[in-house]
């Protein structure tokens, strides 16, 4: 850097030539000082384009700046180079093209389009296969309707076994593209156990299972609160959640070793929301009888 | 052995009331008597070991205040 040598006060370049300008110098030195200062001008702009020179406080205002580095970070140019930053801002629009994103990349309201997320596509115009190791959603997670043989969720390498949405307030199950199973806009539930068809479900709504000899004792039950013994072969069956209404259906069978399954005779009145009363007879008497295997069952 | 509630039928005999596991499993044996025991009808909780095994003459059961 021996343009260095010259100083910013013009009085002070009167070193003996050809580094200096003294006052009185001989004609004969002008030449051999401005050759010298020629040399020192093309030093010092060859230092500043080769970066052999360390800038402390450049400024650069306007301008491009195309094909060089920072810090080793390529910037501009028409190939993508490595390198890093240690944190970037920016206050505008910030384009990634080509670019991976590693670690975190935090945004207050980004927008991706058209790119993948580990390799899986997000956005864009068609669907585009991919997974995730986990996906987890705090809000609403909406899927297309789907189709049997096309089910909207499904599992992998069985893809036409799975779950779709025929219509509104429906949803549908499907198995080896086939529709199997249905919960209409109405909450009835359908499905093809055999019947040939998908056809509405009609459940169990109640049943026990009792001893009615000797100690009266409930073997099983589902939504029975209790069964009241009345007398003989005359029992109470009472619902932990009442029937909608009075008009359900009750079947009833009760098995002693003593009388023939001819003779048995089951019969229901008294059909309230909460209980219905069950009698059991003999069908050829008439005569109550207690048996050790009542079975009552409630259809609605 | 679970309880029983016994309250008098409309026949004059004796209803005994029978409460299920699945019942007992989520409620107590007097909120059954207070759901299944018909409403005006005194009633008593006693051990289903009280009421007898022998239904010979069931019929003829009778309740006791």
């Amino acid at each position: 850097m021996a343009y260095t040598k010259y100083s910013l006060t013009p009085a002070n370049n009167n070193a003996a030539p050809p580094d200096g300008a003294p006052e009185g110098m001989l004609p004969s030195a002008v030449n051999d000082t401005m050759r010298d200062m020629m040399a020192q001008i093309r030093d010092a702009g060859d230092g500043i384009r080769d970066g052999t020179y360390t800038m402390t406080a450049p400024k650069i205002t306007g301008g491009t700046i195309t094909g060089a580095t920072i810090n080793n970070s390529a910037i501009g140019g028409t190939t993508t180079a490595a390198g890093a930053f240690t944190t970037l801002s920016a206050t505008g629009a910030t384009t990634f093209s080509g670019a991976t994103v590693a670690n975190t990349f935090s945004s207050s309201g980004a927008t991706i389009t058209g790119g993948t997320i580990n390799s899986t596509a997000i956005g864009g115009t068609t669907a585009a296969a991919g997974k995730f190791t986990t996906l987890e959603a705090t809000g609403v997670t909406t899927v297309q309707a789907g189709t049997a043989a096309l089910p909207a969720i499904t599992t992998t390498g069985d893809t036409n076994t799975g779950i779709f949405f025929s219509a509104a307030d429906t949803i549908d199950f499907t198995e080896g593209g086939a529709a199997t199973g249905q919960f209409d806009s109405s909450g009835n539930f359908k499905f093809n156990s055999g019947y040939g068809s998908v056809a509405t479900a009609y459940g169990c709504r109640a049943w026990v299972n009792f001893n009615g000899t000797g100690t009266v004792a409930i073997r099983g039950s589902g939504n029975v609160s209790s069964i009241t013994d009345n007398g003989v072969g005359n029992y109470t069956v009472n619902f932990t959640t009442a029937m909608p209404d009075v008009n359900y259906a009750a079947v009833g069978s009760g098995f002693r070793a003593a009388f023939s399954a001819a003779e048995a005779a089951e019969s229901f009145t008294n059909f309230l929301v909460g209980s219905v009363n069950a009698l059991f007879a003999t069908g050829s008497s008439g005569a109550a009888f207690d048996t050790n295997a009542y079975s009552v069952a409630i259809f609605r | 052995m679970t309880k029983r509630i016994i309250y008098p039928n409309n026949n004059g005999g004796v209803s005994i009331l029978i409460p299920t596991e699945e019942y007992l499993a989520e409620h107590t044996i007097e909120e059954l008597a207070a759901k299944d025991v018909p409403v005006g009808k005194p009633y008593k909780i006693v051990d289903g070991s009280d009421i007898p095994s022998d239904r010979t003459f069931r019929n003829a059961w009778e309740y006791q205040e």
